[in-house]
């Protein structure tokens, strides 16, 4: 074993026993492991970086919730990647066209067309454009493509529903928090609900986010938004007095008693979008700010074990779903002390810092 | 582990596949380059503590892996190999455009997916659970009925596996072309440098 493969599997160990389990002494040990030699602390961040990198994986999640750990040798996730080495998309690729289909292959095209067919029926049936529902589990990060040509990002554990009809395109956002790049159609608005906050698109990109508290923030990027903070309106294109256009650079807070408009600086803006990047940018918020926006990502819950550093003010860019990168950092800059137990990780003051 | 010390690194990171194609130019040896690399991001994070003036980090990047490659020339480790033109003309120079950026991030995935289904079956499992449905380890263990240790253990082995496709790899070197093509010549004094 050369000298990086060896620094390498101790990297992968370190990194492996911090997900299993956790301790101030655990802690300590990698710190002294990563302070021995730069090539340590070198390799610990390659490993660290490609680690978080393989939840893209999280995408592949069936949407049924059915959970099969031999999912990535499906043949519906190897088709959907081609070009997998030995994997059977390759052997696809290689099948002359004229080939005759089996009757396997039969059985499924007949199979899908009977399907088609079935579903075209209840479609004509019911008569009107269902809901279409989509959401994102803790950690996770989606996107989806309207049949309008809209994109919607799903942040961490949200959950919308959307219905194209011939008058109008509806979002119904149940919880957590959604970018939407809006194609312009005026023939058709495009509203987005929210809690008691109706959000009306005029053309435009803009996030809108369900606060606890009965509190929706709206932030636009690009263009203008109208914006309701009231129920009863609920998806008519017609908004009530209690409104409020929003143009870009500008964020909206609509909850009781009302809404109000800001203007953010550019930097803030991009800094409250970082997650459409998978990261977290903090600039002075507090600990417990901070940690609830972590805990919004992660299973890993942050928890604040003594309120005399909740307002710690904290700063810097952070991977969302690397809440132990910003333990660490919390041990470093403020002497904090970490204790893990399970799928939490309990924060107190450090031994200097306690009265 | 401050995000400012390693800023560098991680920036670098983006380009893996190009370092790597600069440190072939002084071996072939896969173990050498891993070697060299490791020592080129050891250098990365003291240079951001020093904060030097940096233009780009990508050329920043490249010199600091020629310079660790010639060092350990110099010092008589290594045995280069003959300048490979196709090796001369790798891109090494902007980073992609963005359509590029998406295909190659589809790539990268299909690669991942490539390596894990390489992975031996219990390994594979136990990876699926951790990294597409979130499963702790503990979880694994108890829904595979695995000790704790041999989650851990496979996921060592995973993670060690993904590293090695996760990251840009250097385009596929060309086939060689008959028996001098192979030939490993040593170092003239004028290429190794004072």
């Amino acid at each position: 074993m050369s000298r990086a493969d060896k620094i390498s599997a101790e990297a992968a160990d370190w990194l492996i026993r911090l997900e299993t389990a956790s301790s101030p002494e655990l802690w300590d040990g990698l710190q002294a492991w990563l302070d021995t030699n730069a090539r340590h602390h070198a390799a610990f961040v390659r490993l660290r970086v490609a680690w978080h990198r393989v939840d893209a994986l999280k995408n592949m999640r069936p949407v049924d919730g059915t959970i099969d750990p031999d999912l990535l040798i499906r043949d519906h996730v190897t088709r959907s990647l081609p070009g997998i080495d030995g994997a059977p998309a390759t052997r696809r690729a290689r099948k002359p066209v004229e080939q005759q289909p089996t009757p396997s292959l039969r059985r499924r095209w007949l199979a899908a067309v009977s399907a088609a067919l079935a579903v075209g029926v209840l479609t004509w049936l019911i008569g009107r454009p269902s809901w279409k529902h989509y959401e994102t589990a803790v950690g996770g990060h989606d996107e989806v493509t309207l049949e309008d040509g809209t994109r919607i990002q799903l942040n961490t554990h949200t959950e919308l529903r959307v219905r194209i009809s011939r008058s109008r395109r509806q979002v119904s956002l149940l919880q957590g928090e959604a970018l939407f790049f809006v194609t312009h159609d005026p023939e058709h608005p495009f509203v987005v609900a929210a809690g008691h906050t109706l959000v009306r698109a005029l053309g435009t990109e803009f996030s809108v986010r369900i606060r606890g508290a009965g509190h929706v923030d709206v932030l636009v990027a690009d263009g203008r938004v109208a914006v309701s903070a009231e129920a009863a309106t609920q998806f008519s294109p017609a908004l009530g007095t209690r409104a409020a256009e929003v143009s870009t650079g500008e964020s909206a807070d609509a909850g009781q008693p009302g809404i109000s408009v800001q203007t953010l600086p550019s930097s803030e803006l991009v800094r409250r979008l970082a997650w459409t990047s998978g990261h977290l940018s903090f600039q002075g918020e507090t600990l417990e700010e901070a940690t609830q926006e972590f805990n919004r990502y992660n299973r890993l819950q942050i928890i604040i074990g003594d309120r005399s550093i909740a307002g710690y003010q904290v700063g810097g860019i952070f991977l969302a779903r690397d809440p132990l990168s910003f333990v660490a950092a919390l041990q470093r800059s403020f002497g904090i002390q970490a204790t893990r137990s399970g799928d939490e990780v309990r924060l107190r003051p450090g031994s200097d810092n306690e009265n | 582990m401050s995000k400012n010390e390693e800023r560098y690194l991680l920036q670098a990171l983006e380009f893996e596949g190009a370092l790597r194609a600069c440190l072939y130019r002084y071996t072939r040896q896969e173990s050498e380059v891993e070697d060299l690399l490791q020592e080129t991001y050891a250098r990365l994070l003291a240079a951001a503590t020093d904060d030097p003036e940096v233009r780009t980090v990508r050329a920043f990047s490249l010199d600091i892996a020629r310079d660790v490659a010639t060092g350990w020339l110099r010092q008589g480790t290594g045995e280069p190999v003959r300048l490979d033109p196709y090796l001369e003309a790798v891109e090494v120079g902007e980073p992609d455009q963005p359509v590029e950026e998406i295909i190659r991030r589809r790539q990268g995935l299909s690669r991942l997916v490539g390596a894990i289904q390489r992975l031996p079956e219990r390994c594979r499992r136990v990876l699926t659970l951790r990294k597409v449905y979130g499963y702790s380890p503990t979880q694994i263990a108890s829904r595979l009925d695995l000790p704790l240790e041999a989650v851990g253990e496979d996921l060592r082995l995973a993670a060690r596996r993904c590293v090695q496709v996760v990251f840009d790899p250097p385009p596929p070197p060309p086939p060689r072309r008959g028996l001098l093509g192979r030939l490993r010549l040593r170092p003239r004094a004028h290429e190794q440098g004072g």
